[in-house]
Formats: structure tokens, C-alpha cells, sequence
């Protein structure tokens, strides 16, 4: 493709409000990224693909750097969960040789949707549970006091220190697996399912399981992106302005994380998970033929 | 440290491209970048292994030298089965 400074410039602006989001939210954002490059750029899709995984860790570096800096991120818990969540992804890759996606597409569509809504219509329940203090008190969970994975963090928005205690760590880690096989199986990074797996099944705040999840995705991304290397499939003038774009918002992004109303963070992103179901049905119903509207 | 270094790096292709028009001058530089920018979260495991072993925090270091060996094998077994891993 035909590289121009406009182009490079267009790419680079582009990619930072999906930096922003992404920072602000949890997710990679190889998601948007992805298609964003061959339908308004123009990029082939197997270089945009490599690209995309590049950005994603371009992304999750700064915006784990800035979010450890300001004491939001869980490096236990991070660590902890990338470790089943990386091995169920080596699963999930070799298992897609054989199994068919179009089900796995459309079940976890439905799994997005009802975690979207869920995230929409608890959105209020959270800033109560900070308000009370509830956070501090959870079922006591050996394997969590063992490595250490509860902490704490200060709330810029409300302006309290915030303590949690991790719990129910080894269901997490069961579902840690789950989503791993599931974004081997269907090729996405899984921080979808990172944040709503720490928010709603280990007791731990948005914000951390935001600040968290970057840094888990970060660490799955690089494996990606250094096989794609290896293999010589990046072009490095291509990736230039996207990680440029992507740093740029996700430093603005996590600015403004911590002072954002923990509501309308769940809020947005139970929205944004309901527009990712949306967008899985379609990739899983196009493999059978169906289009969907507006995809 | 890694990623200002990456992004400086990515920079000067992105400006060296601008000025002259040569990819042939600017694909190194951006070359460099990329691998910066890689291996900084691998660099980044292996000292928060080293500061899980200072403290005394076994279990942790287990965990995260599990990490690591994970994505060894990941990136392994890809460049043997010829496909991307997630």
C-alpha cells in the first residue's frame, strides 16, 4: 500500500480515542483497532491483524506503567489469573484447528450481553458497596491470604482510600481458564472477560480490575506479538503511528480513569460489551451466511 | 522507561520517513522501536520475579516464573505449529 505522511497522520489521530477507551475500560482495544485499519485505512487484514496485537501491547504498557504508578493496579492478582488465562489461550489457539466457531461466537455473545446489561443495571450497587466499605469484608479465601492478593487503592473521585479483599480466587481462576480457551478459540484478547471475572466473581473494585486487566492483556499480547515478529509479519513503518496514536490516548486515559464516577465507568462499559455482543453474533451468524445489519 | 524509548524510537522513523521519503532509511529505526517495545513486558516479568525472590515472597516467584515459562511455550509451540498464538 502507497504510504503517505497524511495516511500516518490519519492512522495516528484515529487511534487515540480508541487509546482512551481502551485505557478507560480494560480492554486491549484489538477489537476496534482490527477493523478500524482495513475498512477506513485500507490495510490488509493480515497485516492489520499483526498490527492490531502490536498496538495492544503498545496500549497496555503505558496504561499499566501510569495505573502501578498511581497504586490501582494488582500485580499479585495479575500475574495470578495471567497465568490460567495464558495456558487456557495455548489450548484454545490449537483446539480451533478442530472445533467449529459459529456456536462459541454466538455463546459468548450471549455471555457479553447479559454481563453488559448486568454491569448497566448494578452500576449504582458498586459506588454504595465503596461508600460502606463492603469491599473490605468478602469470604475468607486461603489461597488469596497465601499469595498475598488483596490490597487497596485510593478513589480519586470520591476521595477514599478504598480496601478489598480478594475472594473466591480458585473460581476465578477456573473462569481465568474459560476465558483464555474462549480468546484462543475466536483469536481476541479476552479483556472483555477479565474485568467482569475480577469485578463480579473475586470481590474486586472496577477500577482495580480495570487498572489489572490492562496489565494481563499486556502480558498475553506480547506473546502474540512476538511470534508475529519472529515470523516477519509486522512492518514496522505501518506500526509507528498506530502505537503512537494508542500511547498517546491511553496516557490520556488513564488521567482520567481514577476520577471518573465508578457508575459511569460500569456504565460505559456494559455498553461497550453490549456492542461486542453484537459484534461476535455477526462474525459467528457470517460464517453460516447470515449479515447482520449495520456490520 | 521502555515504552518512551519505544515511542521515541517510533518517532524518529515516523520523522525521518516525513523528511526524505525513504523507507529504507526509516524501517530500521522503526525496527528497533518494535523490538523495544516487545521486549519490555518479558524484561518487566523477569524484575518483578527478582523483586518476589528478594522479598521472600515464594509462591509469588513461582507464579510469575509460571507466567514466563507459559509464554516461552507459547511462542514456541506458534513458531512450530506455524500459527499466531492469541
Amino acid at each position: 500500500m502507497l504510504l503517505t505522511p497524511i495516511l500516518l497522520i490519519g492512522v495516528m489521530l484515529a487511534l487515540i480515542p480508541v487509546g482512551f477507551l481502551a485505557a478507560l475500560v480494560g480492554i486491549g482495544g484489538g477489537v476496534v483497532v482490527v477493523p478500524l485499519l482495513t475498512l477506513v485505512f485500507g490495510y490488509d487484514v493480515k497485516q492489520a491483524a499483526a498490527i492490531g496485537v502490536v498496538t495492544v501491547v503498545a496500549s497496555g504498557i503505558t496504561s499499566a506503567s501510569r495505573y502501578l504508578k498511581q497504586g490501582l493496579t494488582n500485580l499479585r492478582l495479575a500475574f495470578f489469573l495471567s497465568l490460567s488465562s495464558s495456558t487456557g489461550a495455548i489450548i484454545g489457539a490449537f483446539a480451533s484447528l478442530w472445533a467449529p466457531p459459529v456456536a462459541l461466537y454466538i455463546a459468548l455473545s450471549c455471555v457479553l450481553a447479559y454481563v453488559g446489561v448486568d454491569q448497566v443495571l448494578t452500576r449504582r450497587v458498586e459506588a454504595k458497596r465503596i461508600a460502606s466499605g463492603s469491599f473490605a469484608h468478602a469470604p475468607r479465601d486461603a489461597l488469596a491470604s497465601a499469595l498475598s492478593l488483596s490490597g487497596s487503592y485510593f478513589d480519586e473521585a470520591t476521595g477514599k482510600l478504598v480496601e478489598y479483599k480478594v475472594s473466591r480466587s480458585l473460581q476465578g481462576l477456573s473462569a481465568s481458564v474459560m476465558a483464555g480457551i474462549v480468546s484462543g478459540l475466536l483469536g481476541i484478547g479476552g479483556g472483555v472477560l477479565n474485568v467482569p471475572i475480577m469485578n463480579n466473581i473475586m470481590n474486586v473494585p472496577m477500577k482495580v480490575a480495570v487498572a489489572t486487566s490492562k496489565l494481563k492483556v499486556m502480558i498475553t499480547a506480547c506473546t502474540a506479538a512476538l511470534v508475529y515478529i519472529l515470523t516477519g509479519r509486522v512492518d514496522p513503518i505501518l506500526v509507528a503511528p498506530t502505537v503512537l496514536g494508542v500511547s498517546l490516548g491511553a496516557f490520556m486515559g488513564t488521567k482520567v480513569m481514577n476520577k471518573v464516577r465508578t457508575e459511569s465507568l460500569k456504565a460505559l462499559f456494559g455498553v461497550l460489551l453490549i456492542v461486542f455482543s453484537y459484534l461476535l453474533l455477526a462474525r459467528g451468524l457470517a460464517i453460516v451466511g447470515i449479515t447482520l445489519p449495520g456490520v | 522507561m521502555g515504552i518512551v524509548a519505544s515511542l521515541l524510537a517510533f518517532s524518529a522513523s515516523l520523522a525521518i520517513y516525513a523528511l526524505t521519503g525513504s523507507e529504507f532509511l526509516a524501517r530500521p529505526v522503526a525496527y528497533v522501536g518494535v523490538g523495544i517495545l516487545v521486549s519490555t513486558p518479558p524484561l518487566a516479568l523477569v524484575l518483578v520475579l527478582a523483586l518476589h525472590v528478594a522479598r521472600g515472597e515464594r509462591l509469588n516467584a513461582l507464579i510469575t516464573m509460571a507466567v514466563l515459562t507459559v509464554m516461552a511455550l507459547g511462542v514456541t509451540l506458534s513458531l512450530l505449529y506455524g500459527r499466531a498464538s492469541p
